[in-house]
Order: structure tokens, then sequence, then C-alpha cells
């Protein structure tokens, strides 16, 4: 089908989809029990006698302050919901366990994993004190609404634990590093910051669990003390490690081994007077190729390719437990005073915002979750007591929480906990949804309970404006769509750029986010140049200096209709299609003897099936361009997603596909074409770095050398 | 309380992807009459409905169940009467979209149209990918056929 009938189809989804009218899940139960009531007992609702109850239902709701309308045909009032709603999640018994609320919990793309979560239950303790060797991982799926039980943690030195999700494994760190000490330096003076550590010998422990298989594998310890880990994080196919220290290392699971770096983040001794002298930094956020830090009174942005420190505006209140990364903002919530504030990368600048419902709190809250379109605030303690400064003292597990809407900078709340009363709560991303568990008593019990639930984000009020563009973990960022032709220039010529616009990444609410580049759009499919007719053309328009920067990218199904990834700028396209697929086979995909099929009509943009005999195939589409030449913008139908902040492609690998016949090709902005094996770690996780590109094929084989697909599309980042 | 947690939770995710899904085979006006019907029948049946394996699915197949009890004639996918300004678009496409089958309309719809993967149309429709491939394939062949006989 030609790409101009994709774009109307996709204009008339979007279309369709702006008549949609969200329900709410209360007026159908209402709708249910009164239509039972008056006798209608039988299989088929009838929504439209069920007019008097639905009335007073909505009453009911009227007075609450919920947000009424009526349905286009008037034959039936509607309530529209204002927000989320918890999904309880089945309970988990802990029969002979306890609960170690401090362990790590983290999200796979498909379970939510409390890494080593379950210790031997200790009743009889008078202490309440148990053991904290990790002997079991509970993990949830959401889809099936299941637990299941995976090994704990094959690790002795596990007193303290983090974990990070690398695609495919929870890599899991342990350490048992003692406080870090130090004397206080002289105000003012500078702070020599040595990392080369002591030798350690059992100070770490890292292993990491794979869920599919339920297996543990043991990797390297950091070979010297640098005092306990305060925070991991993962992107580029590497684990950052931060130390309390201040001190990093970059770990490379694929190779096994601890990298050298440029240098140390500096935290500097900024304030003469500053009492304590531990840096204590925690990572916040990783946006890109710089990673942003934060201590108790400072940011920090640092470039571990560089070892660049730069300080940041402070924020003006908050630790950096209360603050959450959004993509382009830092938020912080206090949970005292309820402020919240945000701060801008771009400019960094820091503003207030609303401020957050929740009840006060006496401890701090867990950290702030970014679900994708919501920042929840979460757990904590809260009391009834107040102490002379007005804090208050009489605590108790906090049980409300609130989400904040960047949209609309206004906080809702999250109802409270639904399940029974829980020692305390842990918040934790999944997908686009939050993971909220804790436990009825943690401390040791033959007949305790994990309880969880999952707070459901409302569905965004306006409608999406075209098809939806994921990052590599699926989550929503944004939806393409194409902008407006420029009238004054409708028949670009040559090498000029296109200007009749292109795609665009638009948020919920319609704001541009992003675009794609406009040269990447098709010709006119409606262009006339024959199939046969032979011609000549230097190849692309010259991409300029575009260079991907920004947090948002364009990716994945329904982005790479509209993209062009072949020739590259050097190319030179002659022939006819057939001959134009048969290069792009030979010279990209490595099959000179490829049979190439093309559809019947191929006066516009045309479908060629390259076929290599006893092996696979592909197809790839062809448009017409100026001169009689042809360009593909698209190839096969595998689906992709692109994730700047690690600068990868994630794709459906395919099985039997092996590293010695797969490999990606890539174009950088400015470098030309780079072309390189997969490795079988790439190909197992579907998951490979590529840096910063313009376009890429992907190409995948089999063990014996012959040809299973190819996947490639353009992909541009966005301000 | 429970119970009802985990069905609003349910009506919440999914309510506009059944209408979306809905929408190929009922059309744009009957679309939210046949999902609320459906889910007030789920509520009805939620203590059977929610341990399914597939309960998006079941409530899918109830939804399109009711439409056509309704024995309202479909008037397409966007009905002749539509007072609301409709989209620009091929003369074509509608009644190329109405000449596919159910399933083929369904698929290049929800793929094409909403950007729905294969898998999780697959899912709802309650049929094997290949199947969703299949017709997705033939659907786009016949659409392709159907607009360039009308771009002469």
């Amino acid at each position: 089908m030609s790409e101009h009938s994709s774009h109307q189809l996709r204009d008339l989804a979007e279309w369709v989809d702006e008549q949609w009218e969200p329900v709410d899940p209360r007026q159908l139960r209402a709708d249910s029990e009164a239509s039972l009531e008056e006798g209608g007992g039988g299989e088929r609702p009838r929504s439209r006698a069920l007019l008097v109850a639905a009335c007073l239902v909505v009453l009911a709701v009227l007075a609450s302050g919920a947000v009424v309308w009526r349905h286009r045909d008037e034959d039936q009032l509607r309530v529209v919901s204002s927000g989320g709603a918890w999904d309880r999640v089945p309970d988990f018994p802990l029969v002979d366990r306890s609960l170690l609320l401090q362990n790590p919990s983290l999200w796979t793309g498909q379970e939510v994993l409390l890494v080593g979560a379950l210790a031997a239950a200790n009743p009889t303790s008078t202490t309440g004190a148990e053991t904290t060797q990790p002997l079991e991982t509970p993990a949830y799926n959401p889809r099936t609404r299941t637990w299941r039980t995976l090994p704990g943690v094959p690790l002795t030195t596990s007193s303290r634990l983090h974990a990070v999700w690398t695609g495919t494994e929870a890599l899991t760190f342990a350490d048992t590093a003692a406080p870090f000490t130090t004397t206080t330096p002289a105000p003012g003076a500078p702070r020599a910051l040595d990392c080369s550590g002591a030798p350690s010998a059992s100070t770490y422990g890292v292993a990491a669990l794979n869920p599919q298989t339920g297996t543990w594998r043991n990797l390297s310890a950091p070979p010297v003390d640098l005092g306990p880990i305060t925070g991991v994080a993962w992107g580029r196919g590497r684990a950052l490690l931060l130390f309390r220290t201040g001190c990093m290392l970059e770990y490379n699971p694929g190779t096994d081994t601890y990298e050298p770096r440029s240098g140390e983040p500096d935290f500097g001794s900024r304030t003469p007077n500053e009492p304590n002298p531990e840096i204590d930094p925690s990572i916040v956020a990783w946006p890109g190729t710089d990673v942003i830090l934060a201590n108790r009174s400072h940011l920090y942005r640092y470039v571990p390719s560089t070892g660049a420190t730069t300080t940041m505006a402070d924020p003006p209140f908050g630790e950096p437990d209360e603050m959450a990364w959004t993509g382009d903002k830092l938020v912080v919530v206090d949970p005292i005073t309820a402020r919240t504030a945000a701060w801008d990368y771009p400019t960094n600048t820091w503003v207030e915002l609303a401020r957050s419902p929740l009840s006060a709190r006496t401890a701090g809250l867990t950290p702030p979750v970014w679900t994708g379109s919501e920042l929840v605030a979460w757990g904590g303690t809260t009391g009834t007591g107040t102490s002379a400064s007005g804090v208050p003292t009489t605590t108790a597990p906090a049980t409300d929480g609130a989400a904040y809407n960047p949209a609309t900078n206004a906080w809702t709340t999250t109802g409270p906990w639904p399940g029974p009363a829980a020692i305390n709560t842990i918040p934790v991303r999944a997908g686009d949804t939050l993971f909220v568990w804790g436990g009825g008593n943690p401390r040791g019990s033959r007949n305790g309970m994990l309880y969880a639930a999952m707070w459901i984000s409302p569905t965004p009020g306006p409608p999406h404006r075209g098809t939806p563009v994921s990052d590599s973990t699926g989550r929503t960022i944004g939806y393409l769509k194409q902008t407006p032709q420029d009238p004054a220039n409708p028949n670009p010529a040559g090498d000029e750029p296109d200007p009749r616009g292109g795609l665009i990444v638009v948020d919920e609410a319609g704001r541009p986010v992003g675009r794609m580049d406009p040269q990447f759009i098709p010709d006119d499919p409606n262009a006339s140049t024959p199939a046969s007719a032979p011609g000549t053309t230097s190849g692309l328009p010259g991409r300029g200096p575009t260079q991907p920067s920004g947090p948002v990218a364009v990716a994945g199904h329904g982005a790479l209709g509209d993209t062009r990834v072949w020739p590259a700028d050097t190319d030179t396209v002659t022939g006819t299609v057939t001959e134009a697929a048969q290069q792009f086979a030979t010279n990209v995909l490595g099959l000179p003897d490829a049979n190439i099929t093309p559809s019947p009509d191929a006066r516009g943009p045309t479908t060629v099936e390259i076929r290599q005999p006893g092996a696979g195939s592909t197809t790839a589409l062809f448009v017409p361009r100026p001169g009689g030449a042809w360009s593909v913008v698209q190839v096969g139908g595998g689906e992709t997603s692109y994730s700047p902040p690690t600068k990868s492609l994630a794709f459906a690998t395919a099985a039997g596909a092996d590293p010695t016949a797969s490999f990606v090709l890539t174009s950088q902005p400015g470098t030309g074409t780079n072309k390189r094996a997969l490795t079988a770690t790439e190909l197992a996780a579907g998951r490979v770095e590529v840096g910063a590109i313009n376009s890429y094929v992907l190409v995948l084989g089999d063990t014996q050398g012959r040809f299973i697909t190819a996947i490639g599309g353009t992909l541009t980042l966005l301000n | 309380m429970e119970r009802e947690s985990e069905f609003d939770a349910f009506v919440v995710r999914f309510d506009r992807r059944l209408w979306q899904a809905l929408v190929p085979i009922v059309g744009v006006d009957q679309a939210r009459d046949a999902a609320t019907d459906a889910l007030v029948y789920a509520w009805r049946h939620w203590d059977r409905v929610s341990v399914m394996d597939n309960p998006e699915g079941y409530v899918y197949a109830a939804a399109c169940s009711y439409a056509r009890q309704r024995r309202v004639k479909p008037q397409g996918l966007i009905p002749q009467s539509a007072s609301m300004e409709i989209p620009r678009m091929d003369p074509g496409l509608l009644p190329a979209l109405a000449a596919l089958t159910d399933m083929q309309r369904s698929v290049v719809y929800l793929v094409e149209g909403c950007g729905w993967g294969l898998t999780e149309t697959a899912t709802l429709l309650d049929v094997s990918l290949s199947t969703v491939r299949n017709h997705l394939s033939r659907a786009l062949a016949k659409l392709r056929d159907a607009l360039e006989a009308t771009d002469v």
C-alpha cells in the first residue's frame, strides 16, 4: 500500500479517536446493578433503560466534584473519570519467610522483580532482627496477574544491594564497605579525591539474574574498596557505580571488566563551612552523554567521557532521594512542606510548582516515580502528633499518595492504599504504571503476607495525534503527526531540502516535542516516474549538520515507513527499481544472488521482495526520486525502537540468528557509514549500541550464513 | 472493594483500546454502546472474567456479539449521516475498507491506523501472530489495488 494511503489511514484513525469518550467504571457498575434491580437479569444490558438510575449516580458524583457531560446523542449521561485507579495485586504468602524491604525492586518489561526480597523468618527473635541473607526473589507478572519465585542472591556480602535491569538480566551489586569516614577538611580547602582505593578482596559482590532461565551468574567485583555504593545507573551498555566517597566506576557486563574513565567527578568544597565532610552523592538522572548527580545541597553535571564536572543551580529544598527525572526535568518533592520544584535541564533553572496534597510526612518519602505521564509520590511515614516546631511526631505508615501532571501543573490524590495496612510500602515504576509493594508483617512470620497494588494512570484526556512512538522500554513518548505542506514551494527540485514539512512528534496535548527530518519524507507517491526509466541521481541530499540532541527519540513501528535509509549520501543509484533493489541486496544485505520481485505496478512507491534462495526474505519499500531513480524508505517489517539516553537500538531478534552472519550498518552524521558485526549478547538481548545515528540497517543471518531478515530505518533525534 | 478496584482498573486501561477495536467492526456511531454493553456484562461476570487468560479478548468478543444482537445495520466505519467534520481523505478509502473482511479491516485499521503492535492485535482478536500477518498483508494488497484504481 502506498504511503499516501497509509497516512490517510492514520489520519482517519486520529479523527476516529477524537470521537472516543471515556466511560466511568463506577457508572458501569451502577448500570449493571440498576439493571438487575429492575428485573433486567438477562444477559444483555440495556443502557438506555438505565437513565434514571444513572442520573442518581451522576448526581452523587456531581456532589463529589467530578466532571459530568452529556453524550453526543444525548441518550445517556456519563461521568468522566478524573483520575487513575488502583489495581490490587494478588497477595503473596510469606511461609517461613520475612521481607527485606530495603532490597531493590525493578521492572523487566514483563515482571516486577523484588531482588532477594525474601529472607528466612525469625519469629522468635526478641529484637526483631532476622537474617538478611536473601533466599528468594519474588517476581510478579501484571499481564497474567501471577507471582513466581526465583532464586535469591548468591552473594555472601549482600548486606546492601543495588540492582539495575540491563535488558536481559538484573545486574546486582552488594557491598559491606565500612561507613565512609574522613577528617574534616579545612574550610575552603580543596579536596583531593583519591579513587585509587585499597585492594578489595571481599568488600563487594556482583551477580546477575536472568529471569528467563531463573539462574544467577557470578561476575567480577570492583577491584578496589571505594566505600559504600550509593547508586547504580544503567546506560550505553555499562553500569555506572557511584560510591559515597564520590568515586565512580564503569562496569561492562559484556566483558566483565571495570573500565577506566577520563576523570572523577569533582564535588569540590563549595561551602567554606560545610559541616559534613561526606560527599554522599546520588545519581538522579542520566539524560544522555552526561550524568546528573546530587547530594544534600548541590546539583552537578558530570560527563564520564571527559571527566568534566559542572556545578548546577542548587535545589531550593529536598534531598536526592526525593527527586525524580521525568525525561527533561528533575522534580523534587519536599515531604514535610509539600513544596514541589522542577529543574529545567537546558536552562539550569529551578521553578517552584504546585504544592502536593500529601499528608505531612515525619520521615521522607520513598523516591517519587515518573510513570511517563505522571509523577507519583508515595511512601514514608506520617503521624498525628506535632512537635514544638510544628512537625508531626506520632509516626505511622503513610497510606496516601499523590500524582503530579506536568501538563496541568496540578496534583491529584491517588486514594488510599487498597490493601491491608503494611509496615512500609515501596514504589517502583512498572512500564506506564506504579507498582507499590509492602508487607503486613515483614519482621518474620509464618503467616505473613506480601501485599502489592498497581496505580494505573488515568487515560489522557485529549486523544492521541497520530501513530504512537515508543522508547526502548515500550513507553509511549509521543505521536507522529504530519506537518503542513509549505505552499510557497510545493515542488522542491534536486537536492533542495524538502520544504513540504515532515513528521513531527507531539505529546498528548498536541505540543511538538520533536520532529523527523523533512528531508526524509518520500516524494510525491503520485509521481509519474515509470519504473522502467533508467536514471541517475547523486543520492540523497546532504543531511546537513543535524545532530541528535535532546531527550526524545523518533523510533519504532510506524515511523520507519516515512524515512529513507538508503542509499547513503555518496551512493549513486541507476537503473530500474529491480536493478536498484539488486544493488541494495548486494551492497547492503550481502545477497548478490537474491531474487527481486517488485509489485506489478511500479509507478508509485513499490514494495520489493528480496528473497535469497534457500534462505530467508525481506521486503523493501522503494519510492521514485526525481530523474527516475529510486530510494529505499523502509526495510522489513520488524519493530525497532531507539533510546537516546543509551544510544541503542532495540529490535525483535530472530530465532536462529547468529553473530557470524548478523551485522548492523549505521550512518552517522558527518562520519559516513559504519558496519560492524553483532555480538551474541546483542543478538540475545535484541539490543545494539549504535551511538548517535541517522540511519541503520540490521541484518540477521543464521549459523550457516543464510540470510534471515533485515530491518532498517532512519532516525532523527528531537529538540 | 478489591473486586471493584480490579474492575475499575481494567476499565481504565482497556476502554479506549476496546473502542478502537470495535470501530472497524461496528462503526464509530455504535462502538461506544457496544463497548459499554460488553463492559457491563464483564462486571456482572467479573469473578469469571477476571481470571481468564485473555479477559480483554473475551470482552471484545462479547462486544462484537452485542453489536450483532442490536440488529442495527452498521453504517460503515464513518456513518454518512455523521454531522462532524470528517478528515479529508481519498474518496476511495472508506469503500475500500468496507470491501475488506471484518478481520482484514480490523487488522489493517489497528496496525496501520492506530499503530498497534502485531502481538497486541493478535491477543485482542484471539488469533495467532501469523494470522494477523496474513490478514494484514491481504488487506494492504486490496487497499493498494483499490486506491490505485481510483487514482486514475
